[in-house]
């Protein structure tokens, strides 16, 4: 088979030297400069290949609120745990899910007490699950970002068995940027942009961001070679003092986004403010299910409400000021020592998204915040 | 649950509501929902999120984006020429 420009040539060794010497020279002028990414899957890309050994020291990739479910509220893990904990009910969500630890337990806690969880891969297999087993209560815990919310649109839009009902906490992207903004005192000088949440969106959904802040943004793709080359666009605009939104992921992401799925979000889901763990309540930035969907509205037809109050962070776990870009995990005692990936003691060290397991599995590649955020706080 | 790793698409189920395909990433096949994806062929390859393709992605935009490399290579060669001494 031949080469397919797809997969092998973004992983070219000799494209990933080209882009570090065009980096090197773009910034030369720049002095320190701060960029932050918001995905999961970008600092586990950054780390695994090492990406910042290709960078200057003095551009620094500061990850940001990308993990899905870090970010999870805990009000919504506790009220899941509350209806695992129901009679004739199970709650249905994703592996990474199950071990996050939240108020009280995790919901394996919650499986090992006596309540009834199941791993699914997808919202499919809750369908079926629910479609085979009619006399049992399911309840789909949806967590994640714009990619993530088609899949449950799109089943709850074909229709869902009666005694399937989904707990929704899953977040959009977008607004997140403007709290950074605000959090960092405008000293992020450019975002890299999620590349799969801005095939849904579209760029036009961060035009914001060039309206309102002036500050250069780039849709970056996942292999080594697409995030360099974000990376070097990002500082060529930085250089250029043009504060555009640039699409350096063309092959995945359009203007105007995948718009079979947006129509779909549209149908099923309304957004409102919503809580993102530990970090704030981000305007616009929760997905809610449309009244007319209201029936199928774990919230809204089960008794979902904990008999404690939410605790957001287990206490020492500084997991929210590390979403934020201002710690890194190597500032926290805990790193490594007493929380680890096969005992997490906080949401980032649990899933393959956080930014401590990350750093855990990979190492961080090199990465300081002695100029930078360190300092503001 | 969110997947870097593009997959192909090796067969598509039209009969089923909604469509699915197998999916093969670097050898190991999934079953991926496709309905929501409509430009979504037979080879393409595909975006992934729990279960669910996403978006395709296009290899003459793949190819395009490369150029940026012939550029940059002229670029090198021409600032290599600037370095010699006349
Ligand atoms: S290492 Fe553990 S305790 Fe420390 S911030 Fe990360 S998740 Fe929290």
């Amino acid at each position: 088979m031949g080469e397919h420009a797809n997969l092998e040539k973004y992983k070219n060794a000799e494209y990933v030297a080209h882009l570090s010497k065009a980096i090197k020279a773009v910034s030369a002028s720049l002095g320190t400069v701060k960029l932050m990414h918001v995905c999961g899957t970008h600092e586990h890309e950054i780390a695994r290949h090492g990406i910042r050994q290709f960078l200057p020291p003095t551009i620094q990739i500061i990850p940001g609120p990308g993990c899905p479910v870090c970010i999870c509220p805990v009000e919504s893990i506790d009220q899941a745990i509350t209806l695992a904990y129901q009679p004739n009910t199970t709650v249905l969500t994703f592996g990474d899910m199950v071990r996050v630890p939240a108020s009280h337990e995790s919901l394996e806690d919650a499986r090992r007490n006596g309540g009834s969880v199941k791993m699914v891969y997808s919202a499919l297999d809750a369908v079926n699950l629910a479609r085979e087993n009619p006399n049992s209560t399911f309840v789909f815990f949806s967590i994640g970002f714009e990619t993530t919310v088609v899949g449950i649109a799109g089943m709850i839009k074909t229709g869902i068995p009666k005694n399937l009902y989904v707990l929704l906490a899953n977040r959009y992207m977008p607004p997140v940027l403007k709290l950074l903004m605000d959090v960092h005192d405008e000293s992020i000088q450019g975002f890299l942009l999620a590349g799969h949440a801005a095939t849904i969106t579209g760029l036009h959904a961060y035009d914001f961001m060039e309206d309102e802040f002036q500050l250069p943004c780039v849709a970056t793709g996942f292999e080594p070679v697409d995030i360099l080359l974000g990376i070097f666009e990002c500082l060529k605009l930085i250089k250029n003092k043009e504060p555009r939104i640039v699409n350096a992921y063309p092959r995945a992401v359009n203007e105007h986004g995948n718009t079979v799925a947006l129509q779909l979000i549209e149908d099923v889901f309304e957004r409102k403010p919503g809580i993102w763990r530990g970090i704030d309540i981000v305007d616009d930035s929760a997905f809610r299910i449309k009244e007319e969907y209201s029936f199928l509205d774990a919230e809204k037809q089960l008794d979902c409400t904990p008999p404690y109050p939410p605790r957001s962070h287990p206490p020492g776990c500084d997991c929210h000021r590390i979403m934020l870009g201002e710690l890194l995990p190597t500032n926290c005692k805990m790193f490594t020592k007493t929380c680890t990936p096969s005992n997490p003691y906080g949401p980032c060290m649990v899933s393959p998204e956080g930014t401590c397991h990350t750093w855990f599995k990979h190492g961080s590649g090199k990465i300081s915040l002695t100029h930078t955020a360190a300092h503001t706080i | 649950m969110c997947l870097a790793i593009p997959g192909k698409v090796i067969e598509i189920d039209e009969t089923i509501q909604p469509k699915m395909a197998k999916v093969n990433f670097d050898g190991i096949i999934k079953s991926v929902c496709i309905e929501w994806t409509p430009e979504v062929g037979l080879h393409d390859y595909v975006i992934v999120h729990a279960g669910f393709a996403i978006n395709k992605l296009d290899e003459e935009e793949a190819m395009e984006t490369l150029k940026i490399f012939a550029e940059m290579e002229a670029s090198l060669q021409e600032e290599a020429r600037s370095m010699i001494p006349s």
